[in-house]
């Protein structure tokens, strides 16, 4: 529409009103030189302020592989200078060429998953997460899938139900363009294919858990509400201990406790098995131990006393 | 006699036109103590005048006071609207005879960024010798000396105009530690190591302007990392230790005095360990608020707020034609304009500011909604986010967004459809749309 436009004023301009004439230094008069002048003129602002479609691009570390072998693939995003703080999709690829083996979320800019990419639908990866504040990058990494080829054959890797939102609070769609990856499968792998390891000896990050309650969520119930990040190959799961008994549980999590007597601990496991803990107990627990502790040692006290004074009688 | 009234309403027309653009170009006159800019009239044209007090860039043609649009563009009459761009946020880190910067897309106003400069110096405040490296956010600076401060300045450029330029950062490039128990043989010092401290401490020092004797939040992650309060002159340093390497999503906002927030000011920062790096540049966007939620068609409405002292303040009220007015900020850095809502159209409208000062450029902070009616109606002071805060505690946070991933694309309660109302988007459902408007007021 633009272009048609801009086509459309730059025909006219040039061209001069109803004339056909074409432009050469002859025929340039003072009137179309003075069209040239609203010629660079609008192109300034036409370009200036063309807002550009944010990008996000499939990268392939290679175009080509045997089977047998490892590629990598990660999704970048470029805001061209916006602000995005939303971002949603779905990564497709063939199953039947193209294996997914692992997930990486370790480098990504995103600091809350609402859906995070995983592996449990083949030819389907699904995403979607938020960056408070927004973000304004030309190579933001989203996310990377380990692939491995399974057999020969031409496939495209392509970007779908992409949405990108800009951090504007209202929550506005911005332009979405997709750069989709095509990957060639041919021959056999030399040798024993290599394995799928990601080297990560630090634990997720260090993180607090929130106890909160509120009307719209669990009937106004407790619930435990965490979130951390491992910066390598990402957090894989949470478990949650109330006490002495553990489950695999994600954020939120209703509590089984509704006593103000809790210990919460919640134990973040990245990819490579590494994990961090975070403990919250309650002030009321803490006081009774401290008072049940007490207690114990003035009891034991006057109990040595008085066998004292009954040893003295 | 047809051709006698074509030719004289012609005249008229062309009259009544120029008589029209003979009032409306003259704007505000530009001085300074060696220079005076009478009825300034851009023409277009290449080239600048300059003076050594004074660059005037010369640039597109300024007809009228108005505005004139099209679906694919806007241009502006007036100083005001002049190209200009927010002023990175530099990050640097030392290296071995190197320093590795990285800043923000410097965002444009009326113009794209096409290019940055790195300006490299060794005196604080000192002359700096600039390269051009292009359209990119990163820069490495080879063949330092290790062991002396080098101080950095990014500027952005759009086609060789320059638009805005950031705060000076240091670093110190020092040599690699050798490998622990190393003695004859093993590997090279890879990596970046070494840096201005021990290769154990890995420490970021984020460093800016906020509002005077505000309070400070650092995000890590969007999650509370630190805070601080800013002195009187506004300016504040965070030190943050003992995180580990990787890439990291900071986020800063400040508190006025009258506890409003400002918008987050977000970028990411590549932590390397046992290095120091530096953030600076940091200039939070000044806080905003009206008094009226409601004015009365031809009232004034107050806009005001803080940023740093004796800055610069541009205020943006968008409407069918965006006003921009300017104005200065007191010593406390504390603003106020009374704008005159007579050309403004009876319907709902917003303002938000950035500010100036030292050669240094915030964003544009939150925009703040009022609507012009038929009558008044005052706005009570407001200090808790407008929108998102689902539990009501005056903080956007992972409590808020746990309660919105619980019901996403599950169907509401009746409970929580009028907290979506109220707090999100108001289509009665949670989807991505009101998480993109928690991730804007976000308070960590």
């Amino acid at each position: 529409m633009v272009k048609s436009i801009w086509l459309t004023l730059v025909s006219w301009l040039i061209i001069g009103q109803g004339s056909s004439t074409t432009l050469t230094t002859s025929n340039m008069n003072k009137f179309t030189i003075y069209n040239l002048k609203f010629l660079i003129f609008f192109s300034f602002f036409l370009l200036a302020s063309q807002a550009s479609a944010a990008t996000l691009s499939l990268d392939l570390e290679k175009k080509e592989a045997k089977i047998g072998e490892i590629v990598n693939l990660t999704i970048f995003l470029n805001t061209e200078g916006q602000s995005i703080n939303t971002i949603e999709g779905d990564l497709r690829y063939d199953a039947s060429l193209l294996q997914a083996e692992a997930v990486n979320i370790g480098g990504s800019f995103i600091s809350f998953w609402i859906e995070q990419p995983d592996l449990k639908t083949p030819g389907t990866i699904h995403f979607s997460g938020i960056t408070p504040g927004g973000i304004s990058a030309t190579s933001g990494e989203a996310f990377g899938i380990i692939f491995r080829a399974q057999k020969e054959g031409n496939t495209i890797l392509s970007l779908n139900n992409v949405n990108l939102f800009l951090n504007d609070g209202e929550g506005s769609r911005a332009q979405a363009k997709i750069m989709n990856a095509s990957f060639k499968i041919s021959g056999n792998v030399v040798g024993t294919p290599e394995s799928v390891a990601i080297i990560d000896t630090v634990p997720p990050e260090k993180f607090k858990i929130v106890r909160a309650r509120d009307v719209s969520i669990y009937d106004n119930k407790w619930f435990a509400a965490f979130s951390t990040l491992d910066k390598i190959s990402g957090v894989d799961r949470y478990i949650i201990c109330e006490f002495w008994s553990c489950t695999l549980e994600e954020s939120p999590y209703l509590l089984k406790n509704q006593t103000s007597f809790y210990r919460i601990k919640v134990n973040a496991y990245d990819q490579n098995g590494n994990s961090t803990s975070a403990t919250l107990t309650s002030p009321y627990l803490v006081l009774i131990i401290l008072l049940l502790f007490t207690f114990i040692v003035v009891t034991m006290y006057l109990c040595i006393r008085l066998r004292k004074n009954s040893a003295r009688k | 006699m047809n051709f006698l009234s074509k030719k004289l309403s012609f005249i008229l027309v062309f009259g009544l036109a120029f008589f029209t653009f003979a009032h409306s170009v003259l704007f505000a006159d530009f001085s300074s103590t060696s220079f005076n800019l009478e009825n300034p009239i851009n023409i277009i044209g290449g080239g600048q005048s300059t003076s050594t007090s004074f660059q005037y860039l010369s640039t597109t043609g300024q007809l009228t006071g108005g505005q004139s649009t099209s679906t694919a563009f806007a241009q502006n009459a007036g100083f005001l609207y002049f190209p200009t761009a927010t002023s990175p946020v530099v990050t640097a880190t030392a290296g071995d005879a190197q320093v590795v910067l990285s800043w923000t897309a410097a965002t444009g106003i009326f113009a794209n960024v096409t290019s940055y400069d790195v300006g490299i110096s060794t005196t604080s405040g000192g002359t700096f010798t600039y390269t051009t490296v292009g359209n990119v956010l990163t820069s490495t600076r080879t063949s330092l000396t290790n062991g002396t401060t080098y101080y950095f300045k990014v500027r952005s450029y759009a086609s060789g105009s320059f638009l805005s330029e950031s705060a000076e950062v240091s670093a110190t490039p020092v040599a690699s530690t050798p490998p622990p128990g190393g003695g004859g043989g093993g590997g090279g010092g890879g990596g970046g190591s070494s840096g201005s401290t021990g290769s154990t401490n890995t420490t970021v020092i984020f460093s800016g302007r906020a509002y005077p004797k505000s309070s400070i939040t650092l995000l890590k992650d969007a999650q509370v990392a630190a805070t601080t309060i800013a002195g009187s002159d506004a300016m504040f340093q965070i030190t943050l230790t003992g995180i580990s390497a990787g890439s990291y999503i900071f986020s800063v906002y400040g508190e006025d005095n009258r506890g409003i927030r400002s918008a987050l000011l977000t970028f990411p920062v590549s932590v390397t360990a046992g290095v120091t790096t530096n953030v600076g540049g940091i200039f939070i966007a000044p806080s905003i608020s009206v008094d009226k939620s409601e004015v009365k068609q031809g009232d004034n409405i107050a806009i005001f707020g803080q940023s740093a002292p004796v800055s610069e303040i541009t205020i943006s009220i968008n409407s069918e034609q965006e006003f921009f007015e300017k104005i200065k900020s007191d010593a406390d850095g504390i603003y106020l304009l009374n704008f005159d809502t007579s050309p403004l159209a009876i319907e709902q409208h917003s303002a938000k500011s950035k500010a100036a000062l030292a050669g240094e450029i915030s964003s544009f902070g939150k925009s703040v909604n009022f609507t012009v009616g038929t009558k008044t109606i005052l706005k009570p002071a407001e200090k808790c986010p407008a929108k998102a805060d689902l539990n009501s505690d005056c903080r956007v946070n992972l409590v808020d967004f746990s309660i919105a991933a619980f019901w996403y694309k599950k169907p509401l309660n009746s409970a929580t459809i009028i907290l979506e109302i109220n707090k999100l988007n108001g289509d009665g459902k949670i989807n991505l749309v009101d998480f993109s408007i928690m991730a804007y007021y976000w308070t960590g």
